[in-house]
């Protein structure tokens, strides 16, 4: 009995088998990827056990296939082991199919890894980072990234030819690590990997003239003591801001469009008011009673650089378990030949 | 002269090889088979200095846009047409191969030959060697495909114009573990690369599952000769299906679907 299910664990023909269905499972369902973007496009951007957590799970009738096919796929890594583990017992009598079984080996440990990377990992894809400001990395509590340079190396036209980051990881306000992020150079630290998206320059407030004071900056957390004696202060900034019927303020995109406040004002003696000041609308009268006029004058930018920020513990093991591949197919290619020309091959 | 001069000059060869062995088959002249090959051999030579040309024009290996790798994947046809020729003599039976090749270079001679500029994610030997090793996989595929159609042919309408059904086997077999391991170097290079730009190493877009498909499905043809049923018929029906997978991964996608892997 104990040896029926040995012999099936090593079965080459449940492997073909296997790996038969799992072809014609993610066949057809490969072919929804591109017509159902909102469910398919976030999967290079989650780890897949994140993925499967909060985008598969809901729409089951589309992603039933990539469950029962990473499914299969399990079974087929634990077919592939038994194999491997089977050769190992004989391996006094059958060392010569070193390169076959080192392949054998590597597709284990791959497919180890990425169920690892799936589970244990996570992905910032494109984050922005403004430039000289520590950001938290939100799935990493205590850790956080902070771009002391960035230089964009433009071509004469079309995208530029290089991003060039100075970066560093932080824990608390320890530096961990510094280094470059470059086009096809990431940061690599211990399963995280950093690599550049994109940049470009964000506005974040205007500059304005405010009665009986020099131009101001009406950026976020600026404090402005007024000639009046009151005190106004920057809450929120929003280039481009709507306001819906029920008096819900939302973003609507990062370019200038309808720039919109969100403004605390201390009058010198009297009661404080909060509100919403959208530039092309004339200023709440609340402040206006106070006498405050606001003339905007120009947006003040700041430059940002986009990062992909991944942690993948699996990684290096995937690179070992790649290894093992290359060295294994290179060795079953030579094994092939020598019994090619040794003549002993049985089934011929 | 310019290097497409040279390569319409590499594709009228391929063309009066094709025909040599077409009028061999029905003539089975020795000296057309000599001519054949002589044609084939000067095709290649005019193709890959046409190659190390355009590489030398652009700074890197034009293998980024649709022309490109038209251009590489006949290029590689015809080594492979030449290492099984040159290996076992297999003269007329790489027929459908040296086929495939004028089918893919009169596609490519239509398209724009102007070198692309490189996209700085591309620029790194990861890139290039991941297609490379990708197109000289495919090239063993479809020597697969071509010998598998063979093996049908001569089981069902036997001749003494192609070799014999355990040679076309053995030779079938021979390409499909060349292609897999060429194919799985492609992935791990592939992977490597895209760790480095992106940051993960294995993409979910319809070309990247479609090319672990590819892998898959030779893999387990790689497994199919240890079984007695599968061995002939079965294995020479499966290098044809699995020629199908590799044009769909390869061209297929790129027409009818949107991925990550454009073509243009
Ligand atoms: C995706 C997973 C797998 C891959 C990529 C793979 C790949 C390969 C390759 C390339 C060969 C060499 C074939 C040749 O010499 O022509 C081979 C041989 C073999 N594989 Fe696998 N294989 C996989 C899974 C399995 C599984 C699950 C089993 C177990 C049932 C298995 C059992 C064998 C056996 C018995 C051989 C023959 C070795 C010999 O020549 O004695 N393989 N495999």
């Amino acid at each position: 009995m104990l040896h029926k299910l040995w012999n099936l664990c090593c079965s080459l023909k449940l492997a073909i088998y296997l790996a038969s269905a799992i072809t014609l499972l993610l066949m057809g369902g490969s072919l929804l990827i591109p017509y159902h973007g909102r469910i398919f496009g976030l999967m290079d951007r989650m780890a897949a056990g994140d993925w499967l957590q909060q985008i598969a799970s809901s729409h089951l009738d589309k992603t039933w296939w990539f469950y029962l096919a990473g499914l299969l796929m399990v079974l087929l890594g634990l077919n592939t082991l038994f194999c491997f583990i089977d050769w190992l017992r004989q391996i006094g009598s059958r060392w010569r199919k070193t390169g076959e079984y080192l392949l054998h080996l590597g597709v284990v440990l791959i497919l180890v890894a990425y169920l690892w990377g799936s589970a244990d990992g996570w992905r910032h894809n494109g984050m922005q980072f403004r430039i000289g400001e520590t950001t938290p990395l939100p799935n990493w509590p205590g850790h956080s990234l902070r771009i002391d340079s960035f230089q964009p190396i433009m071509s004469k036209n079309g995208p530029p030819r290089d991003m060039i980051n100075d970066v560093s990881l932080l824990h608390g306000d320890q530096l961990i690590v510094r280094g470059k992020v470059q086009i096809n150079q990431p940061l690599l630290h211990e399963g995280l990997v950093i690599t550049p998206v994109s940049f470009g320059r964000q506005a974040v407030g205007f500059k304005a003239i405010l009665p009986n004071l020099p131009p101001v900056q009406l950026e976020v957390g600026q404090q402005i003591r007024l000639g009046s004696g009151g005190l106004l202060e920057v809450l929120r900034f929003l280039p481009d801001a709507r306001k819906k019927a029920n008096g819900e303020i939302i973003y609507r995109s990062d370019r200038i469009g309808n720039p919109a406040f969100e403004l605390r004002f201390f009058p010198q003696n009297g009661k404080s008011w909060q509100g919403w000041y959208f530039a092309r609308e004339p200023l709440p009268r609340d402040l206006r009673r106070h006498g405050l006029q606001i003339r905007l004058l120009s947006p003040i930018y700041d430059s940002y650089s986009s990062l992909t920020v991944n942690y993948d513990p699996g990684a290096k093991l995937a690179a070992i378990g790649s290894g093992c591949m290359t060295v294994g197919v290179l060795l079953a290619l030579f094994s092939f030949y020598r019994k090619r020309k040794a003549q002993d091959r049985p089934e011929i | 002269m310019t290097n497409i001069h040279l390569l319409q000059a590499a594709t009228l060869t391929y063309a009066l090889a094709v025909v040599g062995y077409l009028l061999l088959i029905v003539l089975k002249q020795r000296w057309l088979q000599i001519a054949a090959q002589t044609c084939i051999v000067s095709g290649f030579i005019m193709q890959s200095a046409c190659l190390i040309w355009r590489w030398k024009l652009a700074g890197f290996l034009p293998v980024t846009n649709l022309f490109s790798t038209l251009f590489f994947f006949s290029w590689a046809l015809a080594a492979c047409y030449l290492y099984f020729e040159l290996r076992y003599r297999i003269a007329a039976s790489g027929l459908f191969v040296m086929f495939l090749n004028l089918c893919l270079l009169s596609v490519a001679l239509n398209r724009d030959s102007a070198l692309p500029t490189l996209v700085s994610a591309l620029d790194t030997p990861f890139f290039s060697l991941h297609i490379v090793f990708s197109l000289l996989g495919y090239a063993f595929f479809a020597m697969a495909f071509s010998l598998g159609v063979l093996y049908i042919f001569q089981r069902y309408l036997p001749t003494q114009q192609l070799p014999s059904l355990s040679t076309l086997r053995k030779l079938n077999e021979e390409s499909i573990l060349l292609g897999f391991a060429l194919f799985t170097l492609c992935l791990v290079v592939g992977g490597i690369w895209a760790y480095w730009a992106w940051g993960y190493y294995f993409s979910w877009n319809i070309k990247g599952v479609w090319s672990f498909l590819v892998w898959l499905f030779y893999a387990g043809m790689c497994h199919a000769k240890f079984v007695r049923r599968w061995q002939g018929t079965g294995y020479a029906l499966l290098s044809i299906i699995g020629f199908g997978v590799v044009l769909f991964t390869y061209l297929g996608i790129g027409l009818l679907l949107e991925s990550n892997h454009p073509l243009e």
